[in-house]
């Protein structure tokens, strides 16, 4: 991993490492393309030229046929035929030539290839192969085969001026046995160019057959080692950047715990004093005197949940939140949950009911953060619902594979149901509600107390347990909170 | 030093580096009649509890020179005296420390509380629980 600069890759910026991997993936992108693109060009100008000879080939076979009808018929028209078939390689030779100038014309190339058969649309395929590839190995020699080709069929071309010369000589086809002796040696060099050009030819097919396998084979090579070299340095790059985002993520929640830690202090000093203050430790005060200092008691215990909260949070997301479990009746901790809010259930002369399942187990769970869950909830029923409302809490226990609220249990769990009939949450609110610092529009003014973290909280601990939190709610009316917690090692009490 | 509001002499000695804190707890202990014997970190602590042999002492965990623990561990192995005075340990960490939790265990007796869940009263309500369960030494 030492040739990758790993330290100036850390002090990169987001935006850095962002353009870098970016950047790696249009760059292979590209080249991806570009690659393909060549490929498939020189390809299809390999088999332009294979075509090409299969026309050029064909032609001069017809023409020598020509030429040997000629030499029996002494018809002029088979003459004819025979010079306008070797047009086809005739028009390649003169592509070809062109193409071997340093400053070629293309028209005059595009007009040879034409002549040759060739079509329009593989021109350019054809002219790009030749002049990029003109010297490599295949190319070269398929080149040269054609070039002793274009010599073969100017001999070819030079006998047969020689048989028309002494066919146009003659009186007809009647003079036909009588020329033998001239005819027949004539015909005997055309039949010896034929099958030189025969050996040329497949010569010419191969040639390129071999160099269009070669291709295939590093196009493939190249292809295979450039995704395999790209694909780990891109996975290298992900997997680093997986790591500075934990990091971060890390760094974030540390952040957190100990600024936590450090605003404990100031505040647990201040709430010590207060209370001595309060207490009369320092002198009597007089009732608005009290009255003051009991506000900031409470401010400073409302900063001290606040700070005990983050914290709660911060371990959570950071993991070093150290589950520890024990054997406990559900209930207990319910009640005393309802405990801490008494003063304010009698203030508000809110009924409660506690409805609990005949059946339920103790359970193996972590107390600390059952009670987290619990107090949360509760205090958000008993905090919102108003003077003379009813909160009821229900406690069941279901068995895995059965259902609750439409969702099959995935193992034993416990069920909390906590409703109210307090002021609700309004409907366009509702996807919000689980968000960190949310709190329902309709009940900021009336209460200014929330954290507006302690769903957040319940949610994040929920989903640390494998558990489920889901709500009902109608503004004005109430609201049913569901808690769902899988627990194992439950002991179900015998009925 | 004898203190004047009641007949017993129960010297606690308050080893905290906070100043603030430091000075809450003195005044509250030294109200209830305690007498209450003050050090800034657990160098100067050591030596005061063990010239002066205090009834309890209430150590703060998180100190500069020395830190909370390594002191109360350093006075365990002193002598008889160190090893059996009741010490409280004063805290803000999280209560699922690891450290913290075998630290307590090691150097019994040792308890600790949480000073942000705790209010003044509660803490001398905790020294006067413990020491009642003390025999009286003369």
């Amino acid at each position: 991993m030492d040739f990758i600069p790993t330290a100036w890759l850390e002090r990169l910026s987001v935006r850095g490492k962002l353009s870098i991997i970016i950047g790696l993936i249009v760059f292979l992108l590209l080249f991806g393309f570009a690659e393909f693109t060549f490929g498939m060009k020189v390809m299809s100008g390999i088999r332009a030229y294979v075509g090409g000879e299969g026309l050029w080939s064909k032609a001069q076979k017809a023409a020598v046929n020509d030429l040997t009808r000629y030499s029996e018929s002494f018809d002029e028209a088979d003459y004819q035929s025979f010079l306008v078939l070797l047009h086809v390689p005739l028009g390649d030779k003169q592509a070809r030539l062109e193409l071997d100038k340093d400053r070629c014309d293309i028209n005059v190339v595009h007009e040879g290839f034409l002549a040759g058969g060739n079509n329009k649309e593989d021109l350019d395929d054809m002219v790009f192969l030749y002049r990029r590839f003109r010297f490599v190995s295949y190319m070269d020699s398929a080149i040269r085969t054609w070039t002793e080709g274009d010599a073969e069929i100017e001999r070819l071309l030079t006998v047969a001026a020689r048989m028309h010369a002494v066919v146009s000589a003659s009186h007809g086809p009647l003079d036909q046995i009588a020329l033998q002796p001239q005819i027949v040696p004539l015909m005997e060099q055309i039949h010896t160019i034929d099958q030189k050009l025969t050996v040329l030819e497949n010569r010419f097919s191969a040639t390129l057959g071999e160099g269009s396998r070669f291709i295939r084979d590093l196009l493939f090579w190249v292809t295979l080692v450039g995704t395999l070299v790209f694909g780990t340095l891109a996975l290298l790059i992900v997997l680093f950047i997986r790591k500075m985002i934990i990091q971060v993520d890390a760094a974030k929640s540390e952040f957190v715990s100990l600024a936590s830690h450090q605003l404990r202090t100031p505040a647990t000093n201040m709430k010590w004093f207060l209370e001595m203050i309060i207490g009369g430790d320092a002198g009597p005060l007089n009732a608005k005197q009290k009255e003051y200092f009991e506000e900031v008691s409470e401010n400073n215990q409302r900063m001290i949940s606040l700070v005990n909260m983050l914290l709660n949070i911060a371990r959570i997301e950071l993991g070093t939140f150290k589950q520890s479990t024990e054997q406990i009746q559900i209930t207990e901790l319910i009640k005393e949950a309802l405990k801490e809010y008494r003063t304010l259930i009698g203030f508000k002369s809110l009924t409660i009911h506690e409805v609990y399942a005949p059946d339920l187990p103790v359970s193996q769970i972590d107390p600390r953060l059952w009670s987290v869950v619990l107090q949360n909830v509760i205090s958000n029923a008993v905090k919102y619902t108003p003077s003379g409302g009813t909160v009821t809490i229900g406690v069941s226990f279901k068995e895995k594979n059965e259902t609750f609220g439409g969702r099959i249990m995935r193992d034993d769990s416990i069920i909390v149901v906590i409703t109210d009939t307090g002021y609700g949450i309004p409907k366009d609110q509702q996807d919000k509600v689980f968000t960190r610092l949310f709190r329902g529009d309709n009940v900021k003014e009336k209460d200014t107390d929330g954290t507006g973290l302690g769903l957040y909280l319940v949610k994040l601990i929920l989903d640390h347990l494998r558990g489920d939190v889901w709500f009902e709610s109608e503004e004005n009316h109430g609201s049913t909170f569901y808690l769902v917690v899988p627990v194992s090692g439950s002991i179900r009490k015998k009925k | 030093m004898e203190n004047t509001k009641k007949p017993k002499i129960l010297i606690i000695e308050v080893i905290e580096d906070e100043t603030s804190q430091r000075k809450a707890l003195a005044e509250k202990f030294t109200r209830e009649g305690y007498h209450v014997l003050e050090a800034k970190d657990g160098e100067e602590g050591l030596k005061i509890a063990l010239a002066e042999h205090p009834d309890i002492i209430l150590l703060d965990l998180m100190m500069t020179q020395m830190d909370g623990m390594t002191m109360l561990k350093k006075l365990r192995q002193q002598n008889s005296w160190g090893e059996s005075v009741p010490v409280i340990l004063l805290t803000n960490l999280s209560a699922d420390n690891d450290k913290l939790i075998q630290g307590v265990a090691d150097t019994s007796p040792a308890y600790y509380l949480m000073k942000a869940d705790w209010t003044i009263n509660d803490v001398v309500e905790k020294v006067r629980e413990r020491l009642s369960r003390e025999v009286p030494t003369a």
